[in-house]
């Protein structure tokens, strides 16, 4: 089995490397913090090292477009170009070389590397609390009328409905620059 | 186009806990992996685990609950006081003067009343934790996971899944060669 490396988190000493032990520790041996271990199957996993790429041998063989003494394994689907073993990298059932990588991370063009989206109905209701200083109300409702068009298409969540609530947001301080013009006309006339 | 986790049958929803203004945090379990969505103000992050790859979760309980319940506490005890204090000295003044009383004691209770169900909320909710998860390769602390009860009832229905993801090697039955 191999090794593992768990310390305590709040004294940092290491604790039991057995699992079953882990699994039914309530404190830390060396500092009686209370801690909960659950270990998963991967506790006993052996690592697996990675692969290495091959050097080139003979006259006439195809090199890495990234290491010239290595061995080109597979060229990239995005570039063409050939990538040894070591620089192969497989996303969503391609491979793809670093480079390539780099520029589908910046452009968002390869859905399995995506790590972020930009919540823009956030930004509407966060532009709301704006609402609650008065004069202010014509200026975020400006504000959210123009990022619910102009970032219509870009806004997406994986776990909001952002078009509605950006909408919502939108409609709700509309509503207060409505109140607001009311207000002040009514003044006006008495 | 829209691919929401919710409407997406592949995943199921763990855990979702919001801080209010802050943001949110969700755990959803696929057959293979774990994705935690993770809202940050106008920021929404991805992070996926594959299962197999989770080495050991550690939970381990704080005192951020004593801390918070102590500093609202010593925050409420205050703004009570000088609620009762303001209504009665308003209530009882005679002549009109008890007008300017009456609106301090609004002013008091207004915030005595947001205290109190913030208040509840950290005390009635469990222990708090703080939760972290390691890799092969990372160590992670767990975000919106907060409450002990609700850290023990994630980490079980991952073990649960990745006992499913990964069977466990049936013991084999003998059978008895028959006598000859």
């Amino acid at each position: 089995m191999p090794t593992r490396d768990i310390r305590c988190p709040a004294c940092r000493r290491p604790l039991p490397e057995d699992p079953a032990t882990l699994n039914s520790l309530d404190r830390c041996p060396a500092c009686n913090a209370p801690l909960t271990i659950a270990t998963f199957p991967g506790f006993r996993r052996v690592p697996v090292a990675g692969r290495a790429a091959e050097r080139i041998t003979g006259e006439g063989e195809a090199a890495c477009f990234f290491h010239a003494t290595r061995k080109a394994a597979v060229p990239c689907d995005d570039c063409g170009r050939f990538l040894c073993a070591l620089c192969d990298i497989p996303v969503d059932g391609r491979h793809l070389c670093p480079t390539c990588i780099d520029t589908a991370h910046k452009t968002g063009t390869v859905r399995g590397l995506e790590r972020s989206r930009t919540r823009w109905d956030a930004m509407v209701w966060y532009a709301n609390l704006g609402l609650l200083t008065g004069i202010g109300i014509p200026f975020v409702t400006l504000f959210n009328i123009l990022v619910t068009i102009f970032r219509w298409r870009a806004a997406d969540s994986r776990v909001a409905n952002v078009r509605r609530r950006m909408i919502l947001g939108t409609l709700v301080s509309v509503l207060a620059c409505a109140g607001l013009a009311t207000l002040i006309v009514v003044a006006f006339i008495l | 186009m829209s691919d929401l986790l919710h409407q997406n049958p592949a995943y199921r929803k763990l855990r979702a806990s919001l801080i209010p203004l802050v943001g949110s945090s969700s755990y959803w379990l696929a057959e293979d992996h774990l994705l935690v969505v993770d809202v940050l103000g106008v920021l929404e992050r991805y992070r996926k685990f594959q299962l197999e790859d989770i080495e050991h979760i550690v939970i381990r309980p704080n005192r951020l609950r004593l801390i918070l319940g102590l500093i609202l506490g010593i925050l409420l005890v205050p703004f009570l006081g000088m609620a009762i204090g303001f209504w009665s000295a308003g209530l009882t003044a005679t002549d009109g003067g008890g007008e300017p009383w009456i609106f301090a004691a609004i002013f008091v209770t207004t915030i005595a009343t947001i205290l109190i169900p913030i208040l509840a909320f950290v005390l009635i909710g469990g222990t708090m934790c703080e939760v972290r998860m390691t890799t092969a390769v990372q160590e992670i602390r767990l975000p919106g996971l907060y409450r002990l009860p609700k850290a023990r009832a994630l980490v079980q229905e991952l073990q649960s899944a990745t006992q499913r993801l990964t069977p466990t090697p049936t013991a084999t039955t003998t059978t008895p060669s028959p006598v000859p």
